[in-house]
Formats: C-alpha cells, structure tokens, sequence
C-alpha cells in the first residue's frame, strides 16, 4: 500500500502525439484532419481541447502561419485550407503542412508535418448490356499540368449507413499507368433510396503521396426501397397500447377467468357472512 | 405414542390451542425481529443513499435481491402441492400439514413481493406499473401472477380455518383480548350450519383446483424473466418445467423442516407422527428426482455441445470459481437428502428435518447460481470497464436485507402458529370421527 502510493506521486512517462492528415473530398476544398492524442503506460489516450497552430510550407515562419485550431472533445479538429490562401495554393505542385502544440498540463510540446502532392480523383462508370463498371481516376498536377499516378490502391465502394460495401469481390483496386482503376460492379440486388439511388465511393485512403482523396457520385444501380414504418404496428416491443392482439386476448383472458373465479369466492364468503349472521338473529 | 382416533375431541382441541411462547419461542422471535430490523436499517441505507450500498453494478444488475425473490417464489408453491395436489388426491394423511404448508406459502409471497421492490432504485414510482402497465414484458405478468397467487393462498388458508375459529371463539376466556378481537373479526360468523359448511367445502374445492395452475403459471412466469432473455445459461425451452421441480423440492424441504420444528416445540408427536415424516420424506425423494433430472438436462446437454458463449459459464460452474457453489447446490441440495430419505432410518423425524435443512440452503444458494454467474459472463467481452463491475459478492446491506427478508417470513409463520392452530382442529376431530365410524 505504501509502495503503491509512493509510485503515484511519480508523473508518468507520456509522449504526445499529433496525427496529421490531408483529405479532399469531391475534388473541392482540401481540409486537414488534426487528432492529438497521449500515449503512456496506460496505452494512448485522447487529448482533448489542445490548442494546434498549422504552417504552409515553411515551418514555424511567422508569415508561412495559416492558422491556429483547437481540438474537441473527441481530440479532432477539422482544418480548412483558408480562401486567402487560393493563390500561394495553386502556385506549387506539392504542399507541406506543418502542425505545433505548445506545452501545456494536458499535452507536451509537439510537431507534425505532412507533404501532399496535389490530386484530384475522378470518378466514373462504364455500362454495357452486361456489365457495369465503376472507374476512378487519379492524377497530379504537375508543373500545370495533370498526369495520371499509377500503382495506387482504390477502394471502390457503395457508400451505407455504417461505412463502404465492396463494389466487387477486391478491397482495393490499383491505378494503372493512365491513373485508373477500373472495378466491376456486382452488387446488383443493393437497395437503393425511393429511386434506386445508391452513391459509389472512389476513396485513397492516407496515401503517402496524396494524402486522403475521395470522391462521389449518384447512381440509379440499386433497387427501389420504400421504408415503411413499423412504428404504428402491433408488436412485443412497441408501447403497451400497441400490444399483439393475441397476446392482449390471452393475458387479459387468463386474468379475468381467474380473477372471475376469485371475486366468486369472495362473494361465498359474504354469503356464508350472511348465512351466520341469519343464524345469529 | 397414542392413536389420534382414540382421543376425546376436547383433547385434541387442548393440543392443538395456540399456545404462549415458551423461553426458547420468546428467544427465537426475538432473534427474528432483531434480524429484521437490521434489515430495516439496511434498507433505509439503501433508499438514503441508492443502489450504490450494493455490490450490484452494470453487469450482475440482479444480485441476491432476485436470488432471494426466486427462492420466495419457488417455496411458496408448497401450498399448491400439499394442499391442493394431496387434498385433490384423497390423501388424508397430509391433513395436519396443509396450514404449515398454507402459512408457508403465504409469508413466502408476501416477501417474495416486498424483494421485489426493495431490488427497485426508485421504489416510489412503483405505481407506475398499475398506471401503465406492459403486457408484453415478463415482469408484468410476474407483477399479477404473484398478486392473484397471493390471494388465492390467503383465501386458501382462511377458508378451512373458519370452523377452527368457532372453535377459538368459543373459547374466550382462554385467549387474550386482542386474541379475541382478532377472531371475532375473522370468524365471529361461522356458526358451522350444514349449508355454511357445503359452501366452504365447495370454495375449498374450487380454490384446490384454481391454485395448481397459478401455482404453475407463477413459478414459470418466473423462469421466463429468465429463460426469454438470450443469455448463456438462462436460454433454455426447459426453464419453466426446472424451475416448478426446484420449488416443488424446496417446497417439501421446508415443509419437513416446519414439521419437525412445530411438532418437537408445540409437543404434537401426536398429530405429526413418524408417518408423516416417513409419508414426507418419500415425496421429497420423488422430487429431488425430478430436480435432479431437470438439473442434468440444464447443464449435462449445453455442456455436451459446449457452444463459445456458454463454454465460460460452465467451465465457470463445473470447475471454475463457482464450481464449490455449484456442487454444493447438487450435492447437498438433492443427492445428500435423497440418500438420506430413501433409507426408512433416513425419514425418521430427525434425520428428515436434517435433509429438509439440507435441500432449502441448497435450494437458497442454487437460485443464487442461476441468477449471478449468467450475469457475469454476457456474450459481449466485458471491456474498459472497472474492475468491480467484473465481480459479485454481496455488500452487507444486501445480506441484511436478504437475511431480514428471510426472518420476516419465519416471523409471519412463527406469529401464525401463536394466535391460530397450525394444525386443523375441526378437520382433526373430524377424521378422528370418521375412524371411529369405519
């Protein structure tokens, strides 16, 4: 007991962490995704509310300064690449980010920096009397000028409620030497909205290159699905005005005839009441 | 010991009076009413500062509050089975135990509901359940079977105990003033015509075949709190039938202990005979029988299969850190009285009461296991949780409450056999009587 409070009065060794990331989503506005975190002998923690300043392309530079953000309660902070910087943006092909926390109780002092090349991934789909494909495009600017990247994974997907299903039987489909990758669509009997709506995903997922691209688009590949509500219906798990009928008709069934029996009893016990009392007179 | 049959009614009537308490019946009720309020004191610890008093966390949310509940639930159905079961049967001989077996199921219940309540956190929402009640939930229907089993019981034994207060009426001057209030409230209208006796005997026979299906219907509504919840150990077709032996076992456990207490303190060698004990203990081997059929059918086939999710749980059962519990519970609980009551030596009125002690503690601590090791072992792993969500052992509150729960039942038993004959009166003469005519 003794040792074990002399061990708590020691700080434990913490080491903070910046994780960094560059998306783009659509092709739009580029945005950093910034979490900090603390790792220790507790394993990592989430560091919440962190103050982080980010830097374009020169470090630490008061001028090359883009802005200062910080973290939620979930340890993330999503950072836009301001409109005034359009210009400085355009005017390279590859861009360094640099993020910075200052030391504080929660977090120690800490550095990041990410390098992106700038991309755009498109997507498309080819249909044939057979088959229907999904390709995706992608490519960097270069000097102006946009020139396909080959040999990188993309994931092909339809976007649902809890994340991506496959387009495919593959997890990922490579870029060939025009930047495309091509998956087949398999997914034929996929419920879709009330149209028959589904949204395919292109996503590159924390290149080291490009960072993290993805792109959309509506397709009316699915089926049509029209929800309808079971709110209204009888059922074991709805509210108790909304109990099965056969199971109101068999509780309430086996209540009365047993309490029928019951409230008899009790009237033979006011007749035999009765009965004494007639006696007594 | 003398033949009943050759005793004057006014003896037996003499016998069979409610009698003060004697030194160690004084001790004994003190004893009970100290528990009890131990368990008072726990309880208003509990609504003073919440369910934190208990060991009960996220996981083992039914502790041995619920334990307690079955136990109550399951010892109450005696009353169906010696009453109405044996009444139904023609068996004479279980005359002098039907209000034993009656008083038993009624303080049972009437604790088997008050445990229900003290388990709740916020007991003064209780009304609640009548304002709006679900008729889809399990709880719900345990709420009422209880309740009407409740009344049938008290009708049960109020019934057959209107010509025994003619007989305490009539006896003013041998009872106190509050003796006398209390039977002039309850019976003072019994004159015992022949037509008050045709409608008594009529409702009793009524009641006798009402009270099996509530008496079933109760004990399986309080399995299937269980059994409809996807849980290893609780997910079986089989709970509904496990559960009615269990309570028939204990039932008969208890019944043989009453038996040997009431007979040896209120000297009625007389009226509960070796007979008896003999008769007793053979329906209690048949049930531990049964029980214990029903118990291998609950572990020995899951365990053949040993599904994942189960696996835990009964490797934790067999071998693990309840396998003490577990075979204590099969051991004492059913093989050991078995063994002892299938000898002639085994049912006599010592030896029976040892085993009827045996199978109720077995039976107290088997709902123990049917209830907290299940809870300890959901199909999702237990993670990022603290460390005393992971284990159960319960705060001395819940003893308390659950011991003060237990005193109060043998409180209303024991106030019982002061103030009414425990054993019938009239139906004794009658019988008496009616082996004087053969």
């Amino acid at each position: 007991m003794v040792m074990a409070q002399g061990d708590s009065t020691k700080k434990p060794a913490r080491e903070s962490i910046i994780y960094l990331q560059y998306h783009l989503e659509n092709n739009r506005l580029p945005y950093l995704k910034i979490q900090t975190k603390n790792k220790s002998d507790n394993g990592i923690v989430t560091a919440t509310n962190i103050p982080v300043t980010v830097y374009l392309d020169t470090d630490l530079s008061k001028e090359a300064m883009v802005g200062q953000i910080a973290t939620d309660n979930t340890g993330t902070a999503i950072f836009g690449i301001p409109p005034s910087l359009a210009s400085q943006w355009k005017g390279k092909s590859a861009h360094t980010f640099y993020a910075h926390t200052d030391a504080s109780p929660a977090f120690d002092a800490a550095s990041k920096e990410v390098s992106v090349a700038m991309a755009r991934l498109k997507l498309d789909t080819v249909r044939t009397d057979e088959t229907k494909s999904v390709v995706a495009t992608l490519e960097k600017n270069d000097g102006g000028s946009w020139v396909p990247i080959p040999e990188v994974d993309v994931k092909l997907a339809v976007r649902r409620y809890g994340g991506n299903v496959n387009i495919g039987d593959d997890d990922t489909y490579a870029t060939d030497s025009t930047g495309k990758a091509t998956g087949e669509f398999l997914l034929s009997s996929l419920p879709g909205n009330k149209q028959g709506t589904l949204e395919l995903v292109a996503l590159v997922d924390d290149n080291d290159e490009v960072g993290t691209l993805e792109s959309s688009m509506m397709v009316p590949w699915g089926t049509i699905y029209e929800y309808k509500s079971d709110f209204g219906k009888r059922s074991l798990w709805s509210t108790p005005r909304r109990a099965p009928l056969w199971l109101i008709v068999m509780a309430y069934g086996c209540i009365i005839s047993v309490w029928s029996v019951i409230i008899y009893l009790i009237t033979r016990i006011i007749k035999i009441k009765k009965l004494g009392k007639a006696v007594r007179t | 010991m003398n033949n009943v049959s050759s005793f004057s009614s006014e003896k037996i009537t003499a016998d069979l009076y409610p009698k003060k308490f004697g030194t160690s019946g004084r001790i004994w009720t003190i004893g009970l009413i100290i528990i009890c309020i131990i368990g008072a004191y726990a309880y208003y610890r509990q609504l003073r500062y919440g369910l934190v008093v208990t060991e009960m966390r996220d996981y083992v949310s039914w502790g041995i509050y619920i334990s307690n509940f079955v136990f109550f639930v399951a010892i109450s159905l005696v009353g169906s089975l010696i009453t109405a079961v044996l009444r139904l049967a023609n068996v004479r001989w279980s005359t002098p135990l039907t209000r034993i077996a009656e008083i038993i199921a009624v303080s049972a219940i009437v604790f088997a509901s008050l445990i229900i309540i003290v388990d709740m956190g916020r007991p003064e929402r209780f009304y609640n359940l009548a304002l709006h009640p679900r008729i889809q939930s399990p709880i719900m229907w345990d709420v009422v079977v209880i309740s009407t089993y409740f009344v049938i019981s008290m009708l049960l034994l109020y019934l057959p105990l209107l010509p025994d207060l003619q007989i305490l009426n009539s006896n003013k001057n041998k009872n106190s003033g509050f003796q006398n209030r209390i039977y002039k409230f309850l019976g003072s209208f019994w004159k015992g015509t022949v037509e008050q006796f045709k409608i008594a005997n009529r409702s009793i026979l009524i009641l006798c075949i009402s009270i099996i299906p509530v008496a079933f219907t109760i004990h399986t509504v309080t399995s299937w709190l269980f059994a409809t919840t996807y849980r290893p150990g609780w997910d079986s077709t089989n709970f509904g039938a496990y559960f009615i032996s269990g309570a028939f076992l204990v039932g008969g456990g208890a019944v043989l202990v009453a038996m040997y207490m009431f007979r040896r303190h209120y000297q009625l060698e007389n009226y509960i005979t070796d007979k008896h004990f003999d008769r007793m203990g053979k329906i209690v081997v048949l049930l531990a029988l049964l029980y214990l059929y029903f118990n291998i059918n609950e572990y020995l086939v899951p365990a053949f299969k040993m599904k994942k999710p189960e696996e835990e749980h009964l490797r934790g059962l067999f071998s693990g850190k309840f396998a003490l519990l577990f075979w204590f519970c099969i051991l004492v609980g059913m093989i050991f009285p078995m063994t002892i009551l299938l000898f002639k030596k085994g049912r006599r009125p010592y030896l029976a009461f040892i085993a009827g002690v045996m199978v109720v503690v077995g039976a107290w601590f088997k709902r123990y296991l049917i209830v907290t090791p299940t809870l300890l072992h959901p199909f999702l792993p237990m993670q990022d949780v603290p460390e005393s969500y992971k284990h159960y052992f319960p705060s001395w509150e819940e003893w308390a409450i659950a011991m003060g729960s237990l005193a109060g039942a043998l409180l209303i038993i024991t106030l019982f056999a002061r103030y009414f004959p425990i054993i019938p009166i009239h139906e004794t003469v009658l019988e008496k009587n009616e082996h004087k005519d053969i």
